[in-house]
């Protein structure tokens, strides 16, 4: 057993992660003095990896992901420490300059809102074909060609007509997928995709998910999929990192994070997923909701960040914050009483 | 577009009946005016009082007045003055050209100097370059322009004799310059503040982080993707603060013996010569329209939201 274990953790080791995220720190300003956002926050991702990272809104996801490319509004925002090494470099050591000729290029953003996120007053064939001119160099013409041959691989229909429209002729699907040929212009290591089905209507919602794992193996670029949906990962991606309160609580692989959470906030987000013929296996009739809402990072439990709304909260809970015990490199988990395994693999 | 342009410029019509039934109205129903008043004055007799009552159709009831005066607007004439007998339309017509020479040199200024001023305070927001340029805005704003005429006189043509005091001296240069100041400086200060609210807005648009995104240096997000999209906000703005330019004219004309639309129109006042002043009023606010247009039209060209049905 132990030996297996050895073999496994030895493969995991040789792969030289692409991003190593070593305990970044951000936080904003207030008028009440800095509010830390994100806290002390580590994780890496292999090249051609789907990782998911996970929380509730407000738990530091996105600015997380923000603040790899130093795109965080600031002010208010700093980031106060932290490594984030990406092909050998410190990211958010690196002069803007350099750090221009990897945004875009070799790590791209998806973000949430598809409706704002597009220049309103440019044609969608010219805000690609800038991504080209800008990092390839193109001509205007040649940069136009591979424009339509981006919008051609993220299938919008009659992409010649599509060039030349704004983006509020199109639909929030169509304007999705135009971000993504963005994202996707110069065959980038890493995307970053933040949110990228939350503001769709369901039916669109899978059919970006298909497109984005499709566009993945094509690229075979690394992503880091950020959502508040488990359900959204679960078949996509590889690892889960949990977030709570701008800290990671859980990390593991998809099979381990949902047959045996060890955290309660992950088991909890698991128990308020809907999932079909659960109620057979639970012998349960209501979805389990968490109770209570997530700290205000400004006024944050003395001790573990989730003991107010944990159900197994014990006294050392309150007062001692629990470290992220690591049990090998992919998993850990933050809690003083992490759940254990029962013979069903249940938690 | 051409169908657009051809609705607004139908719309032009009931906008003008309405200008000019106001106009009408509000001039003629204030007591007093000058045929009568110089008349009055001269002690005439009652046979020449009568004809002259007859003569600008005093003796009738003000609708058909007005109807008449509608009527005769629409052949292009706009009555003759009651003191001279010179005609409205040749006199303030001749002075519309340095009414809009003076409008379009305070906007000018406004423009090269508030919408700089106002980027510049939104890239450098928050800093002691953007506070102190919010306070010269503030000052600027506030200034009353009769009072700023008067000090720029006394420290430009009394203290250091460089440009002439008033007066239009042939169309020099060297007169334009002081009521043009007097009238640009708070718009100037106005279109600063209107600017630099209108670019952090834009800043904090999700396309603009998507730009960054992108790899895109400050200067191409600025060029690129912040400026057209706050011209949006700044165009209909500065369209409208052409319009009331073009009434504000009328006190820096009077400061500075301006020998525009402006003053005439304050001169009729005073004289009570009712068909000077209603062509005066007229001719503004009919600049007021075109310009309007014109904004609408530009709207179009610069923003595609805006759909050309």
């Amino acid at each position: 057993m132990n030996e297996i274990k050895e073999n496994i953790l030895g493969d995991i080791e040789k792969v030289e992660p692409l991003l190593k995220v070593d305990g970044l720190c951000v936080s904003f300003d207030s008028p009440n003095g800095p509010v830390p956002v994100v806290r002390d926050v580590g994780f890496y991702i292999n090249p051609g990896e789907i990782v998911g990272l996970v929380g509730e809104s407000g738990s530091g996801k996105s600015v997380t992901a923000l603040s790899l490319l130093s795109l965080i509004p600031s002010p208010p925002g700093h980031i106060t420490a932290g490594r984030s090494i990406f092909e050998g470099n410190d990211l958010l050591k690196m002069p803007n300059k350099r750090l221009r000729k990897i945004r875009g290029n070799r790590i791209s953003m998806i973000f949430q809102e598809p409706m704002t996120s597009l220049n309103p007053l440019m044609s969608v064939g010219d805000q690609i074909a800038e991504v080209f001119r800008l990092h390839v160099g193109s001509s205007k013409v040649e940069a136009k060609e591979l424009a339509l041959k981006m919008l051609k691989k993220v299938q919008i229909p009659a992409p010649e007509k599509r060039m030349k429209e704004f983006p509020f002729q199109m639909s929030g699907g169509m304007r999705q997928r135009i971000m993504i040929a963005m994202a996707l212009c110069c065959n980038p290591t890493l995307l970053i995709a933040d949110e990228p089905t939350t503001a769709l209507d369901v039916t669109i919602q899978s059919e970006i998910m298909d497109l984005i794992i499709e566009m993945r193996q094509e690229f075979g670029s690394a992503v880091l999929m950020i959502t508040h949906d488990l359900g959204v990962i679960a078949e996509t991606a590889e690892r889960i990192i949990v977030m709570y309160a701008g800290q990671i609580v859980e990390t593991g692989s998809v099979n381990e994070i949902f047959d045996a959470p060890a955290h309660p906030y992950t088991n909890a987000l698991l128990q308020s997923l809907p999932v079909l013929g659960r109620r057979a296996r639970f012998g349960r009739q209501r979805l389990q909701e968490i109770t209570g809402t997530v700290p205000d990072p400004a006024d944050l439990p003395a001790g573990c960040a989730f003991s107010n709304r944990c159900p197994n909260v014990q006294d050392i809970c309150k007062d001692t914050s629990p470290l992220l015990n690591e049990t090998n490199i992919q998993r850990s988990v933050r809690c003083h009483f992490p759940l254990t395994l029962n013979s069903d693999g249940e938690a | 577009m051409h169908r657009f342009i051809l609705k607004r410029l139908l719309q032009f019509i009931p906008t003008v009946i309405g200008v000019t039934l106001i106009i009408f109205l509000l001039l003629n129903l204030v007591p007093g005016n000058a045929a009568l008043s110089s008349a009055g004055r001269l002690e005439l007799d009652p046979e020449v009082v009568a004809q002259l009552r007859k003569d600008f159709e005093l003796d009738k009831p003000v609708i058909v007045r007005y109807v008449n005066y509608l009527g005769r607007l629409a052949q292009g004439d706009m009555g003759k003055s009651m003191l001279r007998r010179y005609d409205v339309s040749e006199v303030v017509f001749g002075r519309l050209g340095a009414t809009l020479k003076l409008a379009c040199a305070a906007l000018a200024i406004a423009l090269i100097v508030g919408i700089p001023i106002g980027f510049i305070s939104a890239l450098k927001q928050g800093t002691w370059l953007d506070i102190g340029l919010a306070v010269v805005s503030v000052a600027g704003v506030s200034i009353p322009q009769f009072w700023l005429g008067i000090l720029l006189m006394y420290v430009f043509s009394y203290m250091f004799n460089i440009l002439p005091t008033s007066g239009y001296g042939g169309g020099a240069f060297s007169n334009l310059i002081l009521p043009a100041l007097t009238l640009g400086v708070g718009y100037a200060a106005l279109l600063a503040r209107i600017t630099r609210a209108a670019v952090i807005e834009v800043l904090a648009a999700d396309y603009v982080r998507t730009a960054r995104a992108k790899g895109l240096s400050a200067l191409a997000i600025n060029l690129r993707h912040v400026m057209r999209n706050s011209f949006v906000l700044i165009l209909t703005t500065s369209a409208l603060l052409f319009g009331s330019l073009m009434g504000q004219t009328v006190v820096v004309e009077r400061v500075f013996s301006w020998p525009g639309v402006g003053s005439l129109l304050v001169e009729s006042i005073f004289q009570r010569d009712i068909p000077v002043a209603q062509g005066c009023l007229l001719l503004i606010i009919m600049v007021f329209l075109i310009v309007n247009l014109v904004v609408d039209i530009l709207y179009r060209v610069i923003n595609p939201r805006i759909d050309f049905k």
